[in-house]
C-alpha cells in the first residue's frame, strides 16, 4: 500500500513521473485527465504545474481502506485486569529508573508484585522490552504485567519470552514430549516450585533425553527429591568411594573407565588427564548423592558429618554445594559455620557457596545469622572489612537490627578501612531505606564546614556516606509512593 | 519557600532524572572550594553562589537567585536549566554546607541587574517604534522572499528539464545551497523544507515523491508572485507557507471548550518544536499551537493532552495557527469522533483551504487497531486508515486498548496517520508523543 495511492487515472500521475524522470527536455509534457488544462510557453514549468494538481488531486481523493470483520488481523479482547493499579506516583519512578538502575528496578518490581498490583498498560511496552533484554527482571515483571501484559506479549514477537516465563508449571506428560529440547527444559524448570514424589516418572524419563540440558535439569530436579529410587542408588556408589577409615574420612575415586557414576548422572564421554575425570565424577557424584546418606556413614548428624568432612576441604566445599543443589537449609545450617571460618581465612568469601547456603535460610535466620557475626566483629579499624565478609551473603532486605549494626559500623568507620567502600555498597540496596536521616548524619559530621575544614581522609569517607545516604532517601521515597 | 530547602525541593527543579544524577556527582564539596549564600533577611534578595572546579582550567562560576522563581546562571556550556552544576550547588546548601557570606563581583554584579529588573515595572507591549520604518523592513523582506523565490523555481525548471533521474547523484551539498540562498532569502521555513527533501531519494518510491514536492514548491512559488490578486485566506496561507512572520488577532480571541487532541514534537532547523491540535466543542473550529525551545529543553506547553479546557483563543490569519489568551479551567475529557471515511473528508477540506497541508487533526470514535503491513485503524462500519510506517507496531496504542475499541485521535498525513492520543476503555487519556523525523 503505497502512500499517495492513485485514485486519479494510475497512468494520468505515472505519465507525469516518468516524464519528469527523463526531463522535459527529451520528452513532450502530457496532459492528464481530468484536471483543468494547463498552457505555459515553457514545458518545464507545464509539467511542475499539471503535476501538481494531480499531486494534491491523489492526496485530497484517498479514501479509506475496508477491513472485513474475520480478517485474521484484528486483536482479540484482553481478560479484564482484577488487580488494582500502582499509584501514579510510582508510575513516574518505575519510568525514571527503567533504563536507569537495574537494582532499584527489581526492588520496584518486588513492592508491587508484593502488593499484588499491576501497571497500567501504557508503561508495558517499555518494561517488556526491558525484561527481553534481562530476563531475571523478566521472571520479576510476570506478577506484574498483569493479564493485559500477557495479552500484549502475543501481540509483538519480540516479548515471546514472558510466556515462557509465566508457565504455571502444571502441563501433561504428553504436552511435556510435544515441545522441542528448549520448551521440554523451560517447562521442567517451571516445575520446580511444585515437585512432588509424583513426578519422579516424568524426571527418569527426562534423564534419557537427547538434549544433555535437559537431562541436567532432570538431574538438578531429581536431586532435590527425597527417596527417588535414583537417589538410593547414587547414595550406595558414593558411600563406596568416600567411607571412615580408623575414624578419618577415605575418599577413593572411581576408575576413569567405571561406567556407573556417569550412567546414573547422565554425563557425557569426559575429557582431561584420567586423575581429573576421576576427581570430576567423584565431586559429581557427592554433589548429587541424598546428603543424608551420610548419617551413620561419616557421622551420626549433619554437625557430625560436617566435622569429619573439615579435614578434607574439596569434600567439605563439595557437601556445601550439594546442600545447594538439594536445597537442605539444615546441612546448610551445619556446614555454613565451618565453610564461612575457613574460607573468611583465606578471603575468597565469594568464590564459595557460602551465599548461596546462607541463601536457603529464612530471611530472618539470615540476618540473625549477619548479627552474630556482627555482635563478635572487633571494632574500630577493620571493623568494616569484618563485617561486610558476613553482611555480603546476606542477599535478602536487611532486619532493621542488622541494618542498624552496619550503620554504627559505617558512622564509625576510618578512612583507611579496606572494607568501608564495598559495606556501603552492599547496603545500598539491602539496608532499610528508613534508615536514610542516620546516614545524612552520619556524613554531615564527618563534612567539616568551610570554616573548619576536614582531612582528606574524613572528606573520603563522607563522600561515601553520603552516596550511600542519598541512595537510600531514594529507596525511601520510592516504598512510600506505594502507599 | 522562605524556610531551608530540602533536597526534595532542590530535585523537584531538576529537568530531567540523568541531570539529578549528575547533581549527585557533582556535588562533592571538595570541588566546591568558594561557595556561600545570602539568606535574604537583610533586604538583598536570597541567593546562593560557588565556583565548582571542573575538568577544565577554569572553574565554573554558579549563582542562583532564590528571591523570586529561581533562577541560576553558570559559566558551564550546558544547554539545561538548571544545569548540574546549580543543581549540585543547591542541594550542598539544602544539606547545610554552605556557610553564609557576600557575593563575591562576578555573583553579586548578576544579583543587582536581576534586582532592578524586579523593581522596573513590566514593559507594555512593544509597539513598533517607527510604524513606518517597520513597514519599510517588511515590504523588503517580501521582496527579498520574492526574489529566493525566482530562483528557487529556476532551479525546479532546471532539474524538470534535464529529468529528475539524476537528483539521486545530486548529493546534498547542492540542495543545501539551494537551502543557504533561501536563508539569505529570508525565507528559513521553506529552507527548513527544502533541505528535508534531501533524504527523499534513498526512498523506495522518491520519483512520485519528488516530483509531488518540486510541484507543490512551484505552486508555492507561482502563488506568492500572484500574492496581491489572492482571496484573503488563501493570501495569508501562502505568506505563512514561505515563513513570513504573522501575528494573532488579539482582538477577537474565541472562546469555547477546546478538546486538547494530542502533541508531536518535530525537528525546525537548530531548535525543537511542538504542535498541539485542539478542536472547540461548540464552534467545530480546529487550532495548532506551536512552539519551539533548544534541543534538550522542552517547548512551552499550556495546556494537557486529553483535557478540555475552557479558553480564549486569538488566531493568526493561516494554518489554524492560535495562541491562548486566557485559559478559565480545564478537565479530563473524551473528545467526539468520526468514522474513517468522515476523517478524510475533513483532510480534504483542509486541503482546500491549504494544498501545502501535510498534517490535519483526525479523532475515530470506538477503532480498533489491526495487525498488518502497516497496521489499520479500522471503524466500526470496517473502513480504516493506515498507518504511518515510522508509527508501526503501534504497541503503546495497542496495549491501552487491550483489543477494545477506543477514542484515538491522530494526524491523517499523505503517507497515512500518525496516532498522537489513545483514550483507553477506562476513558483515561494516553499521549503517545511521538516524534517527527520527516513530514
Amino acid at each position: 500500500m503505497p502512500p499517495d495511492s492513485p485514485t486519479a487515472p494510475a497512468a494520468t500521475w505515472s505519465d507525469l513521473v516518468s516524464a519528469a524522470l527523463v526531463g522535459t527536455a527529451r520528452r513532450s509534457v502530457p496532459q492528464p485527465a481530468g484536471l483543468p488544462a494547463v498552457e505555459r510557453d515553457d514545458p518545464a514549468l507545464a509539467l511542475l504545474d499539471r503535476a501538481a494538481l494531480a499531486a494534491v488531486r491523489r492526496r485530497a481523493g484517498r479514501t479509506a481502506l475496508r477491513v472485513p470483520p474475520d480478517s485474521p488481523g484484528r486483536l482479540p479482547q484482553a481478560a479484564p485486569d482484577t488487580a488494582p493499579e500502582v499509584p501514579g506516583p510510582a508510575v513516574l519512578r518505575l519510568s525514571s529508573v527503567l533504563n536507569a538502575d537495574t537494582p532499584l528496578l527489581r526492588e520496584w518490581l518486588g513492592l508491587a508484585a508484593e502488593r499484588g498490583m499491576v501497571v497500567p498498560p501504557d508503561v508495558l511496552p517499555d518494561l517488556l522490552n526491558r525484561g527481553a533484554r534481562d530476563h531475571d527482571l523478566g521472571r520479576l515483571m510476570v506478577r506484574v504485567v498483569g493479564e493485559r501484559g500477557r495479552w500484549l506479549a502475543a501481540v509483538s514477537d519480540r516479548w515471546s519470552y514472558l510466556d515462557r516465563l509465566s508457565q504455571s508449571g502444571e502441563f501433561t506428560v504428553e504436552e511435556w514430549r510435544a515441545k522441542g529440547a528448549e520448551g521440554r527444559r523451560a517447562l521442567l524448570e517451571a516445575r520446580e516450585p511444585l515437585l512432588s514424589a509424583a513426578d519422579e516418572p516424568l524426571l527418569e524419563e527426562a534423564m534419557a533425553d537427547r538434549s544433555a540440558r535437559v537431562r541436567g535439569i532432570a538431574l538438578a530436579l531429581l536431586a532435590q527429591l527425597p527417596g527417588t529410587e535414583r537417589g538410593a542408588r547414587l547414595a550406595d556408589l558414593a558411600r563406596r568411594h568416600v567411607l571412615l577409615h580408623d575414624g578419618a574420612v577415605e575418599i577413593r575415586p572411581p576408575a576413569a573407565d567405571d561406567p556407573d557414576i556417569p550412567r546414573e548422572l547422565g554425563l557425557a564421554s569426559a575429557t582431561g588427564t584420567r586423575s581429573e575425570v576421576r576427581e570430576e565424577r567423584l565431586w559429581a557424584l557427592v554433589t548429587h548423592a541424598p546428603l543424608d546418606c551420610w548419617l551413620g556413614h561419616l557421622g551420626a548428624d549433619p554437625d557430625e558429618v560436617a566435622a569429619a568432612a573439615c579435614a578434607h576441604n574439596e569434600l567439605l566445599d563439595t557437601l556445601g554445594n550439594a546442600a545447594v543443589v538439594q536445597r537442605r537449609p539444615d546441612w546448610a545450617r551445619a556446614l555454613l559455620p565451618l565453610l564461612f571460618r575457613s574460607l573468611s581465612r583465606h578471603h575468597h568469601v565469594r568464590a564459595s557457596r557460602a551465599h548461596a547456603l546462607v541463601g536457603l535460610l529464612p530471611p530472618d535466620e539470615q540476618c540473625a545469622w549477619a548479627m552474630g557475626h556482627a555482635k563478635q566483629a572487633p571494632t574500630g579499624r577493620g571493623a568494616a572489612s569484618a563485617l561486610l565478609a558476613a553482611v555480603e551473603c546476606v542477599e535478602c532486605p536487611w532486619s532493621l537490627e542488622l541494618g542498624g549494626a552496619v550503620a554504627d559500623v559505617l558512622a564509625a568507620a576510618s578512612g583507611n578501612d579496606s572494607g568501608l567502600h564495598g559495606l556501603a555498597r552492599a547496603a545500598e540496596y539491602r539496608m532499610p531505606p528508613e534508615l536514610h536521616p542516620r546516614m545524612t548524619d552520619a556524613a554531615r559530621a564527618r563534612q567539616g564546614t568551610p570554616s573548619d575544614p576536614p582531612t582528606s581522609d574524613e572528606l573520603r569517607v563522607a563522600e561515601i556516606l553520603r552516596s550511600l545516604a542519598e541512595k537510600l532517601r531514594v529507596r525511601h521515597e520510592m516504598h512510600k509512593e506505594f502507599h | 519557600m522562605s524556610e531551608r530547602w530540602t533536597p526534595d525541593d532542590v530535585w523537584a527543579l531538576a529537568p530531567d532524572a540523568s541531570s539529578r544524577k549528575a547533581a549527585v556527582k557533582t556535588a562533592k564539596p571538595a570541588s566546591w572550594p568558594v561557595r556561600g549564600f545570602r539568606s535574604g533577611d537583610s533586604g538583598a534578595g536570597r541567593a546562593v553562589w560557588g565556583e565548582c572546579s571542573g575538568s577544565g582550567s577554569k572553574p565554573y562560576q554558579v549563582v542562583v537567585d532564590l528571591a523570586g522563581t529561581p533562577a541560576s546562571r553558570c559559566s558551564c556550556p550546558s544547554r539545561k536549566f538548571p544545569c548540574k552544576h546549580a543543581l549540585a550547588l543547591l542541594y550542598l546548601w539544602s544539606e547545610n554546607t554552605v556557610d553564609p557570606g557576600d557575593p563575591p563581583d562576578w555573583a553579586a554584579e548578576w544579583l543587582a541587574k536581576r534586582e532592578a529588573a524586579r523593581e522596573r515595572p513590566p514593559a507594555a507591549p512593544a509597539a513598533p517604534a517607527d510604524p513606518e520604518a517597520a513597514a519599510r523592513r517588511l515590504e523588503r523582506r517580501e521582496e527579498r522572499v520574492a526574489e529566493g523565490l525566482a530562483e528557487l523555481e529556476l532551479w525546479l525548471r532546471d532539474q524538470v528539464e534535464s529529468g529528475l533521474a539524476g537528483a539521486p547523484n545530486l548529493g546534498y551539498g547542492e540542495i543545501d545551497s539551494v537551502a543557504a540562498r533561501l536563508v539569505d532569502a529570508q525565507a528559513g521555513r521553506l529552507a527548513d523544507h527544502v533541505r528535508g527533501l534531501s533524504g527523499t531519494t534513498s526512498l523506495p518510491d522518491w520519483p512520485a515523491r519528488l516530483l509531488t514536492e518540486y510541484s507543490l514548491l512551484r505552486l508555492l512559488s507561482a502563488a506568492y508572485q500572484r500574492r496581491d490578486h489572492l482571496p484573503e485566506p488563501m493570501r495569508a496561507t501562502v505568506r505563512a507557507r514561505v515563513g513570513l512572520p504573522s501575528s494573532p488577532d488579539l482582538s477577537a480571541p474565541v472562546r469555547d471548550t477546546w478538546h486538547v487532541l494530542g502533541r508531536c514534537d518535530f525537528p525546525a532547523g537548530q531548535v525543537r518544536g511542538r504542535r498541539i491540535w485542539l478542536r472547540g466543542a461548540t464552534t467545530g473550529r480546529t487550532a495548532m499551537m506551536v512552539s519551539f525551545a533548544p534541543e534538550g529543553q522542552v517547548p512551552e506547553t499550556p495546556v494537557r493532552v486529553g483535557t478540555a479546557v475552557d479558553a480564549d483563543l486569538a488566531f493568526h490569519p493561516a494554518e489554524s495557527r492560535a495562541v491562548l489568551v486566557a485559559l478559565h479551567s480545564d478537565s479530563p475529557a473524551e473528545p467526539a469522533g468520526t468514522g474513517a471515511d468522515d476523517a478524510l473528508a475533513a483532510w480534504s477540506a483542509a486541503l482546500a483551504a491549504d494544498p501545502w497541508c501535510t498534517a490535519w487533526p483526525v479523532v475515530v470514535a470506538d477503532a480498533v487497531l489491526v495487525r498488518g503491513t502497516p497496521w489499520l485503524l479500522a471503524d466500526p462500519g470496517g473502513a480504516a486508515l493506515p498507518l504511518r510506517q515510522d508509527c508501526c507496531p503501534p504497541l503503546t496504542a495497542a496495549a491501552v486498548s487491550g483489543g477494545r475499541p477506543v477514542t484515538v485521535a491522530g494526524e491523517w498525513t499523505p503517507s497515512g496517520l500518525r496516532p498522537l492520543t489513545v483514550w483507553g476503555p477506562d476513558g483515561r487519556a494516553v499521549s503517545l508523543d511521538p516524534r517527527v523525523v520527516r513530514a
